[in-house]
């Protein structure tokens, strides 16, 4: 997402008092430690990210896709279902 | 805990992670609210061709982001070519260089058990269909890539990354 290009970042688990709400550029990095985390980019451009996330207990809880999808937008599943095939 | 360390563990975006040469932590446990996860970056050029480090208590995945680098660990040698990635277990003596320029992304954690060195080539993750896939519905679209998970054995962490097309 190089310049001009930008998005917007949100951190929330109440979506009336987020955490998290903010303009976000390439090389900027947002930590979650929870909470429901919705992104868009600017029109006319991408916004691709890296992710990562390390699991509480080792071995045990290393797994992906395990995610709470917002309630009223969980008619579609989690999207992440082909991840636990 | 005073109030400037509170305002340091409540803080959500670090700026401008990607704007220093050679290796560059960013986030950790201490100065985060992350429990166990590393961030840093690895960016070598002509200028900063060479960087060593020790993994210590930490497993460490590079994801390259872009160009090329050759990494040494155990004794042995590794192309990665942009979107490969490579585990490396704790307790490791690293050497990461490059010929050109590099941008790699560093996911560590702190874990108690060594697991196998591991490189992971992006052709394989985009060959395997619970690896790489799409998302989201017709206006909604996005293709997950994860490059670090149950492909690799590791103890804490996972990582990937998800790319959109525009307006999506």
């Amino acid at each position: 997402m190089p310049a001009p290009a930008f998005g917007v970042q949100f951190v929330y688990t109440n979506p009336d008092e987020p955490e998290f709400v903010g303009v976000v550029r390439d090389g900027d990095a947002v930590i979650m430690p929870s909470g429901f985390h919705p992104n868009v980019s600017v029109p006319g451009h991408k916004i691709n990210f890296v992710w990562m996330m390390a699991a509480h207990r080792e071995v045990e809880d290393r797994q992906f896709g395990v995610v709470s999808v917002q309630p009223g937008f969980d008619q579609g599943g989690s999207g992440l279902e082909a991840s636990r095939k | 805990m005073s109030t400037q360390m509170k305002e340091a563990l409540d803080q959500r975006i670090f700026r401008g992670t990607n704007r220093h040469k050679g290796r560059h932590i960013s986030i950790t446990p201490e100065n985060s609210a992350m429990k166990h996860l590393v961030y840093g970056r690895i960016i070598l050029d002509q200028e900063v061709p060479r960087v060593f480090f020790e993994t210590g208590q930490l497993e460490s995945g590079l994801i390259c982001l872009s160009g090329k680098c050759t990494i040494e660990a155990e004794g042995q040698t590794f192309e990665l070519d942009t979107w490969d990635s490579i585990y490396l277990p704790r307790d490791t003596d690293v050497e990461v260089s490059t010929d050109s320029a590099v941008d790699l992304v560093e996911c560590a954690a702190k874990v108690e058990t060594r697991y196998p060195l591991q490189v992971v080539r992006y052709a394989d993750v985009e060959r395997d269909g619970s690896l790489r896939f799409q998302t989201g519905g017709p206006a909604t679209t996005r293709t997950v890539n994860i490059t670090l998970g149950k492909n690799v054995e590791a103890g804490r962490i996972l990582a990937g990354f998800t790319t959109s097309e525009p307006g999506h």
